[in-house]
């Protein structure tokens, strides 16, 4: 008898050890293709910024201590402090990298200079020409915020001033 | 004879069944990635076939708001197109007359949406601009200047992050 019993339970287990995973299988093949095209493996970030209103830049110039600008033209950047032009860095050709990353660590030097004198500025404006590519304003962004002025504002400056 | 075909179909039947249980363990760790990106990633943006966003160093994560892009020949909202930018750039002014249509359409869906919800309707709207990277400034004045005429007061701009 209890050899019997042996026998009969050893063939119950072997039943239940089949698992049925066609059905998984069928789900998982449904959903991973799904993912992988909405997936986004290069992250997506934001900058905030405020309009480019001349009213409301009249307004903050009368709350802020010091009305910084970078103003972009093709051939250079140029630094304003209170109306006037405090500094002119000449751009390199296009297309020349060492020159750019040149030409943008001194104008993160000489903001960075103008952030340690003024604590508590936070703010600047970049004037940009209404042919600047919207690459090159991003660009001067992030050298803003590297510089300690994380909050930019936007405006449009003359052409070819 | 017979011994001999008996034995050929033991041996296809024990080979028919697959082992599948490799299989599944990759395709568990595939998806559990894939669901770990959506989770932490919190808002997902992705943006539309075509427009290359600049790149930036800026950390702050998307929130949900409302999607204008803007590539090289059209503006859009979601996969709509609403002017070409030979419509905002032929305008004089700075207000783009077909956005602020659609920017108006929009508005007073969500008022409903919020009114049929018994809620109050938003008072700050937040846009995201996905602007290409070679687009000028002056169409990206004329998309911020609309927008903010219409009750967008914060705007964001979104940009691939750094690696």
């Amino acid at each position: 008898m209890p050899g019997r019993r042996q026998k009969r339970r050893r063939h119950r287990d072997t039943v239940v050890s089949e698992i049925e995973l066609m059905p998984m299988l069928n789900v998982f093949i449904s959903i991973i293709p799904l993912l992988l095209l909405s997936a986004a493996f290069v992250p997506v970030t934001v900058i905030k910024t405020t309009l480019p209103s001349d009213q409301a830049a009249v307004v903050e110039n009368q709350n802020t201590p010091l009305d910084l600008a970078i103003h972009i033209h093709p051939g250079s950047y140029q630094l304003e402090v209170s109306g006037s032009i405090i500094q002119s860095i000449a751009r390199g050709a296009k297309g020349d990298e060492a020159a750019a990353t040149r030409v943008k660590d001194e104008l993160k030097q000489a903001l960075q200079g103008i952030a340690a004198a003024h604590s508590a500025e936070r703010e600047v404006r970049i004037v940009s020409e209404p042919r600047t590519r919207y690459e090159e304003i991003v660009e001067v962004m992030d050298v803003a915020r590297g510089a300690g002025l994380p909050e930019a504002s936007l405006a449009e400056g003359a052409e070819g001033s | 004879m017979r011994h001999r075909r008996g034995g050929w179909r033991k041996k296809t039947e024990g080979s028919g069944s697959v082992n599948l249980i490799s299989m599944m363990d990759i395709l568990t760790v595939l998806l559990l990635f894939l669901l770990k990106s959506y989770v932490a990633g919190g808002e997902v943006m992705v943006p539309p076939t075509g427009i290359n966003l600049p790149s930036s160093n800026a950390d702050a994560p998307p929130q949900s708001s409302l999607v204008v892009a803007i590539d090289d020949d059209e503006i859009l909202i979601g996969n709509e197109r609403v002017a070409t930018l030979a419509e905002a750039l032929g305008d004089p002014g700075l207000e783009i007359a077909p956005l602020t249509a659609h920017l108006q359409a929009v508005q007073q869906q969500q008022d409903e949406i919020a009114r049929l919800r018994g809620a109050e309707p938003a008072q700050h709207r937040v846009a995201t601009i996905q602007g290409d990277r070679d687009i000028e400034f002056r169409v990206l004045q004329k998309v911020m200047y609309t927008l903010g005429q219409n009750g967008y007061e914060n705007i964001s701009l979104a940009v691939l992050q750094k690696s």
